[in-house]
């Protein structure tokens, strides 16, 4: 209950011209917290997503890491700092193998008297992509994009993994299978995580906390229990899509 | 569940390594017999001072298509300008040794030196933005250098260039009457670039450089900094042109605008890695050997048939077929074949 | 006083001429513009259609005693087919973002079109002429070339009517529906592979009749379209990548201070501030006077 800070918004706006994708929104996420992001399609997700991995400026507020204002670092120096990424795209760098593709963080963020190497086949294995370590990501399944891409965001130094869809596009098993091993992740390593889904079904089961951004703000911050019986947020959805919350 | 899995993921890559060691030796093989050849071509009884010349211009583009290389093949940087680099090299030798008798060994370090800080300026100035842009800036350099040199007549010698004073042969001024001595210069020079082009690949710039080239945002995600990566790629390839810059001065003992700062020029320092194959520490070697073969073959045709600029035809032919069919070049063909084989 | 108003006349009058010039090199680079914001190609061998539409000028004009501004609609059909050609053979493939191959490809082109015109034309430049040709006006105190003056009257109009056609007509909006979101554009029923191929046989006709134009006063060899790319695609570029009256006025900016710097400095160096303009611009501006921010 009383652990340290690791990412907290506060006040973040972003406009596009006249558009208003986020409006004063604030949230923070203790360490070693799964908290599960949500709203409906064009509810700010992304844009939240890109300012706090650092692609965007926000054109208010500030975002901080373990108590630090990052709001100004560029998006590697807080991949550096432990804050990692997956993209709603999958976006593996597609001329490198498997291996190669988790050695590129391995080798820039693996403090320093680390064998990046170790850390590469140690990640491999963790994820279970041992034997699709010289495959070229053309060469294997979407779930093993994906979690190739959860590698690269973990290797060397990881304090908060934000995944962005990670689960949209997979089948029922393959969903189930992603979910125990980002669990698994958290319970052995500390690795705090937030996920970024706009359906809330999958989360439910996931996290125990859920933030629900709408119309570019915070509506609702709870257990999912909570969250899901919440009037405000069933007009959200059910204005959007109707069995969304089933 | 977990221990087992560790074992294989330790086990797995050994396996995987020894068709690569084998390709790798074969690979060495390979490059040591190319170099023997080479060595001994000016022993030979019936090897001429012309065929000589040719090896020493095969040589050059491929040492000058290597630097090109580790910019454009494995950091993906497209330069349209790297005669400036070229030229630089070329000019600041020459400059030096003709106006104030510094030998080429040091005026080499004075042209990788201007090259470093053309690439310095122009890098920081436009490796932020789009590719594209950096495309054109770097044309923009090369023809603003072009005009310089043309109007400053009495340090460069204006539309007519400038030609070495020959003082004989000399070791310490690099000069010499035929052109054996840069067979062995020439030789050193892609076997030393071929060793650093490998070096990048192995390095961890070089996995950066990649990681770039394939996706800037996924490469900032994975801890990049894609501005530095770009940039000491950059001034990486701006030395190692201007230094082969300073060996192609040497065996020509002349440069001129249009050589060191024109279109054609540039084509022809971005043909061998294309050719070869982008990216690959092999490539501009291979490719660098068909293009100078190709454009000796189109000479003597120009010759033959009495028209002139068939070669430049050849090398625009040359240059849509790659990157319409063969965008891997030669060595990405031999690759499709091993992996088909395999 | 009037000693500064003398003073001042050469200035004055190397800014008009400027304009003039500028104008035509908005005309080199409105085609271009239109080919990177409709389908993110860089076309390098925009240079060497206009040169082609030089050739068509001296041709219709030495062999069939044509005027050139006669020659107009058909330099603008023969290059509009050449473009719509490439486009098919070459430029389709590379449609949507600006790689390294795309360039090199329309390098590759470049040199090939470039080397045909020599096999065809030979390396000796040749003129058009022209009934304006040799003609002077005097404006106030300002002598202007009437050629000139009849190639801005041309230049400013076709960028007016490029614009009316990529605002007012049906085309123009499935044109800007394709460069937007080429899926969005397909879903909602638009073929744009056609769609791109008459907007790059578009801008292929605009360097026609650039070239045709130009020709009137300024003689063609194979090698022009090389030596006009670079202007056109600065004038793009501080025009804004994409932007039609962007390029026109980019052109015209270009024009301006390259014969100011020949009047003021040294006409051996008049392109030297444009490149470093260029650089500044990528730097500080990238987005041009015109174009959208954009990534």
């Amino acid at each position: 209950m009383t652990a340290a800070v690791a990412l907290e918004v506060s006040n973040v706006a972003r406009h596009f011209g006249g558009l208003v994708a986020l409006r004063d929104v604030s949230f923070k996420v203790r360490e070693g917290e799964v908290m599960g992001l949500i709203g409906p399609n064009g509810a700010g997700k992304s844009t939240l997503f890109e300012i706090i991995s650092g692609n965007l400026a926000p054109s208010g507020g500030q975002v901080s890491f373990f108590g630090r204002d990052c709001t100004t670092d560029p998006a590697h120096v807080r991949r550096r700092a432990g804050l990692c990424r997956t993209f709603q795209k999958v976006r593996l760098f597609e001329s490198m193998s498997v291996s190669e593709n988790i050695a590129v963080s391995a080798r820039q963020c693996l403090p320093p008297g680390h064998d990046w190497r170790a850390e590469v086949v140690s990640i491999l294995a963790r994820l279970r992509l041992s034997g699709q370590a010289d495959r070229m990501p053309s060469e294997i399944t979407l779930a093993d994009r994906k979690k190739v891409e959860i590698g690269r965001a973990i290797a060397g130094f990881c304090r908060v993994l934000m995944l962005d869809e990670s689960l949209s596009g997979l089948t029922h098993e393959e969903a189930e299978e992603l979910i125990g091993e980002i669990l698994a992740l958290n319970r052995d390593t500390g690795i705090t995580v937030i996920v970024v889904e706009h359906v809330l079904s999958v989360l439910a089961a996931m996290v125990k906390r859920l933030v629900v951004l709408h119309n570019a703000t915070v509506i609702a911050d709870g257990a999912p229990g909570e969250v899901a019986h919440d009037p405000v947020v069933i007009e959200a959805y059910l204005g959007t899509k109707a069995n969304a919350l089933r | 569940m977990d221990a087992p899995a560790t074992e294989r993921g330790a086990s797995d890559p050994a396996a995987e390594r020894s068709p690569r060691r084998d390709r790798e030796r074969r690979a060495f093989i390979y490059g040591f017999v190319a170099i023997a050849v080479v060595a001994a071509l000016p022993t030979l009884p019936f090897v001429n001072d012309y065929l000589l010349a040719v090896v020493v211009r095969a040589l050059i583009f491929i040492a000058l298509g290597q630097a090109w290389n580790v910019v454009a093949g494995i950091g993906g940087l497209l330069s349209l300008g790297h005669g400036a680099f070229l030229g630089l090299g070329c000019y600041a030798t020459g400059i030096l040794f003709n106006d104030y008798g510094l030998p080429p060994w040091l005026g080499v370090w004075v042209g990788a030196l201007l090259s470093l800080a053309v690439a310095l300026v122009m890098g920081t100035m436009t490796l932020r933005m789009r590719g594209v842009f950096f495309a054109l800036a770097t044309i923009a350099v090369s023809l603003a250098l072009d005009q310089l040199a043309r109007h400053y007549v009495d340090l460069t010698g204006g539309d007519n260039g400038l030609a070495l004073k020959f003082l004989g042969d000399s070791l310490w001024f690099m000069q010499s009457r035929t052109p054996t001595p840069f067979v062995y210069a020439g030789l050193v020079f892609v076997i030393a670039y071929y060793w650093i082009t490998r070096w990048v690949l192995g390095s961890r710039l070089g996995l950066q450089m990649r990681a770039v080239r394939d996706d800037e945002v996924a490469a900032a995600a994975a801890g990049v900094g894609v501005f530095r990566t770009k940039l000491l790629g950059l001034l990486l390839s701006a030395v190692m042109t201007s230094v082969a810059g300073t060996l192609y001065m040497q065996s020509y003992q002349a440069i001129d605008p249009e050589t060191a700062f024109g279109l054609s020029q540039a084509i022809q320092l971005q043909l061998p890695a294309l050719i070869g194959g982008l990216g690959t520490a092999w490539g501009p070697i291979v490719g660098g050997a068909v293009m100078i073969f190709l454009s000796e073959a189109t000479n003597w045709g120009s010759t033959k048939l009495g028209v002139a600029g068939i070669d430049i035809l050849v090398y625009g032919l040359l240059l849509l077929a790659v990157v319409m069919y063969a965008p891997k070049g030669i060595m990405g063909l031999f690759a499709a074949r091993a992996r088909g084989g395999r | 006083m009037s000693g500064l108003e003398t003073a001042m006349l050469p200035v004055m009058q190397a800014v008009l001429s400027g304009i003039l010039v500028g104008g035509v090199y908005g005309l080199l680079s409105i085609g271009l513009s239109l080919a990177f914001g409709v389908m993110r190609i860089v076309n390098f061998a925009h240079g060497d259609m206009v040169m082609y539409g030089m050739y068509v000028g001296v041709v219709g004009s030495t062999i069939l005693g044509i005027d050139p501004f006669l020659a107009l609609p058909a330099s603008f059909l023969l290059m509009a087919v050449l473009g719509a050609l490439q486009y098919r053979v070459v430029f389709r493939r590379f449609v949507g973002h600006t790689t390294l191959n795309q360039l090199l490809a329309a390098i590759g082109l470049g040199l090939a079109l470039q080397m045909v015109a020599q096999l065809i034309f030979g390396v000796d430049a040749r003129s058009a002429h022209s009934i304006f040709a040799g003609k002077y006006d005097l404006i106030g105190p300002f002598f202007l070339a009437r050629a000139q003056i009849v190639a801005f009257g041309v230049a400013g109009v076709a960028t007016i009517l490029v614009e009316l056609l990529l605002r007012k007509t049906q085309w123009g909006k499935a044109v800007r529906a394709v460069a937007d979101n080429i899926e969005a554009a397909e879903i909602v029923g638009l073929k744009s592979q056609t769609i791109n191929l008459t907007a790059f046989a578009l801008s292929c006709g605009l360097a026609g009749i650039a070239g045709t134009v130009l020709v009137t006063y300024y003689p063609t060899d194979p090698t022009k379209g090389f030596t006009l790319m670079p202007i056109a695609l600065i004038a793009t570029t501080i025009g804004g990548l994409g932007s039609i009256g962007g390029a026109f006025l980019g052109g015209i900016f270009c024009g301006v201070i390259q014969q100011t710097t020949a009047m003021l400095w040294n006409s051996a160096l008049q392109d030297v501030p444009l490149y470093v303009l260029l650089l500044v611009f990528i730097a500080f501006r990238p987005m041009g006077f015109f174009g959208r921010r954009s990534e």
